[in-house]
């Protein structure tokens, strides 16, 4: 990667200096985050050659760029929604498939249950049963809901559905974002809503499990940078 | 022109530039600034969530490449892209003609 390596120059290490700033702001997936960080990186190596090609200084040219780019905390918070969307389009996928096979474990270990005599029968499977097809009912529109409005189809569905897509990903991107990243004024704000909405939805609701799932691999998200 | 003027048409604007062949992000905003004789220069880091959110709804295609030895992403207007577009087209100028209508008389000099 001989002319993508941003340290080739000082008025690479600047600007390497923003790309840094900006990518360590982001949340969601890390394959997401390196592909904006990669794309951020090809633009402002774009911006710093025509600078130089009209004679700028290499000074100069890192900050213009910088300038031109605009200030990073803005630059990843409107990379926010776009970030969470993918985000929570991953754990919605994730749930459709790990779902059935959660349900086919508890089965089988109904039927076993009912062939193999045990002391003590378990019961518990059979008298749940109802509450999970309630669950069903509950979770199957709403992840089929997820899936399409953050993906293209989203667009079609109108803005009644927009609405809800907008707080279902401004929910789970807030579960990703670190401490820190929420240093900002509005994401605290919008973080106590979210919670509060949360709660209106109650224990059973869908982002129980998203939550559990996602703090942890928040931690283990390095950011992509070369 | 004022941001929010500019807000609910910059969908509109980044897929017409895009109207001539695909062009990666930096060119798109060059396209925007270029093309509007210098009035909309946005913060180029904001015109690639713009695109993301676009490509998200199926408007245009994002594809990678390699550039000198770096990964580049371009977009391309989707079919659907060229429908929205040419929606917009046809609701701006029906916008424009009547705001033409109403304001579009040049400003007098103003009278001493």
């Amino acid at each position: 990667m001989a002319s993508g390596d941003l340290s080739a120059s000082t008025s690479r290490d600047g600007v390497a200096e923003y790309l840094a700033a900006v990518t360590a702001r982001l949340a969601g997936p890390p394959a997401a985050r390196v592909a904006v960080a990669d794309e951020l990186r090809d633009g402002l190596l774009e911006a710093l050659q025509a600078h130089q090609v009209q004679g700028a200084a290499p000074a100069e040219a890192t900050a213009a760029v910088i300038a031109e780019f605009g200030d990073p905390g803005a630059v990843a918070a409107a990379f926010g929604p776009e970030l969470g969307a993918v985000q929570a389009r991953r754990v919605a996928l994730g749930l459709v498939v790990t779902g059935p096979l959660v349900g086919l474990a508890w089965i089988a270990a109904g039927v076993v249950n009912a062939l193999v005599p045990w002391p003590h029968q378990l019961i518990g499977p059979w008298l749940a049963l109802p509450v999970v097809g309630l669950a069903l009912v509950v979770a199957g529109p709403a992840l089929g809901l997820t899936v399409a409005t953050t993906g293209r189809l989203g667009r079609r569905l109108g803005r009644v559905v927009h609405r809800v897509t907008f707080f279902r990903s401004r929910t789970h991107s807030r579960v990703v974002i670190d401490a820190p990243v929420l240093g900002k004024d509005d994401a605290a704000a919008s973080g106590a809503r979210i919670e509060h909405r949360a709660q209106a939805l109650g224990p059973e609701s869908l982002d129980e499990p998203f939550d559990e799932g996602e703090v942890g691999a928040a931690d283990q998200l390095p950011v992509g940078l070369r | 022109m004022r941001a929010e003027v500019l807000k609910g048409h910059l969908d509109g604007l980044l897929l017409a530039t895009l109207t001539d062949g695909p062009r990666h992000g930096y060119a798109i905003k060059e396209a925007l600034r270029a093309g509007s004789g210098g009035r909309f220069d946005l913060p180029t880091g904001t015109v690639y969530p713009a695109l993301h959110r676009l490509e998200r709804a199926g408007l245009i295609a994002g594809s990678w490449s390699m550039v000198n030895g770096r990964r580049r992403r371009s977009y391309a207007l989707t079919a659907a892209g060229r429908r929205t577009l040419s929606e917009e087209r046809s609701s701006w100028w029906e916008f424009a003609t009547a705001v033409t209508a109403l304001l579009g008389e040049r400003p007098w000099p103003a009278a001493t």
